[in-house]
């Protein structure tokens, strides 16, 4: 069965979703298509997956209690 | 006299207390990923703040506290710290972009990750590959994937066009994907992309 919407189209307006660049309007738009093609949904999921393990597993170094005292010593 | 100089002391350290500080874990994150370096990267914070409590007076009580350090972190950078780094001079991807700008969907090869692949990677491979892009492209995904900025608010930190930042971020996580996707290879995973369309024709 084709895909009701053009797949570089639904990938280029997942990643607009996901970056929060939609209007409110095209927001609205864009759920609305997403839940009518399993396909959108899919390629929609994969992104959301992709997106919260790159945010959840980077590094994020600690920042040691020295570092912050020695701030406000040198900024009072 | 002096309490004027004494009220408009406490507000800008109030300011400082209130709505710089609470930022640097996240200037952290960004430095350390930028230098590869954990002193290097407490240098940069320091001197972040440094420059901000300096230019205290031009911020504006509650706007945009985040977007403002970070724009200070990443000249701070730029300026000082690249110069010293010990890594190969970077590729100029610049001609890249400049194409990508003028239309992103043109550009071929958008990747899929398959969920099941994130589920057995360990978590260094992000750190790995997201430290691996060109510094334009790490620096992208960093402020918008990782910290959640805007385009527009990527754009003034940077100083390119929103429309560099958005084709700078399509190829970068294109990158970032490709690496991952030789992660999972090396996880055993094989690579189906393009299968699908074959076996249609």
């Amino acid at each position: 069965m084709a895909n009701r919407f053009d797949d570089q189209d639904m990938r280029k307006r997942v990643s607009l979703y996901f970056d929060k660049a939609m209007s409110k309007e095209d927001e609205t738009a864009f759920l609305s298509d997403k839940d009518q093609d399993p396909h959108f949904v899919q390629l929609f999921n994969q992104e959301k997956t992709a997106r919260e393990f790159i945010k959840n597993q980077v590094r994020r170094p600690s920042v040691s209690p020295d570092l912050i005292q020695n701030i406000r010593n040198i900024c009072r | 006299m002096n309490l004027l100089s004494d009220t408009r002391k406490k507000t800008g350290e109030e300011i400082f207390d209130s709505e710089l500080l609470p930022h640097i874990d996240a200037l952290k994150t960004f430095a350390f990923h930028l230098s590869y370096d954990d002193d290097d990267a407490n240098d940069l914070v320091q001197e972040t703040y440094m420059k901000a409590h300096r230019f205290i007076d031009k911020y504006q009580e509650g706007t945009n506290a985040k977007a403002w350090l970070f724009k200070i972190l990443k000249n701070a950078y730029i300026n000082e710290y690249r110069k010293k780094s010990k890594r190969p001079t970077r590729v100029d991807f610049e001609d890249i972009v400049s194409y990508h700008d003028s239309d992103d969907s043109r550009v071929p090869g958008y990747l899929d990750l398959r969920q099941e692949i994130f589920e057995n990677m360990m978590g260094d491979e992000v750190t790995i590959a997201i430290n691996a892009l060109p510094m334009d492209f790490r620096t992208v995904v960093l402020l918008c994937d990782i910290e959640g900025f805007t385009y527009e608010e990527i754009s003034k930190i940077i100083d390119v066009p929103i429309g560099t930042v958005r084709s700078r971020l399509f190829r970068a996580r294109n990158m970032l994907k490709e690496k991952l996707a030789s992660y999972a290879t090396n996880l055993g995973y094989k690579d189906k992309r393009g299968r699908a369309k074959k076996e249609e024709e």
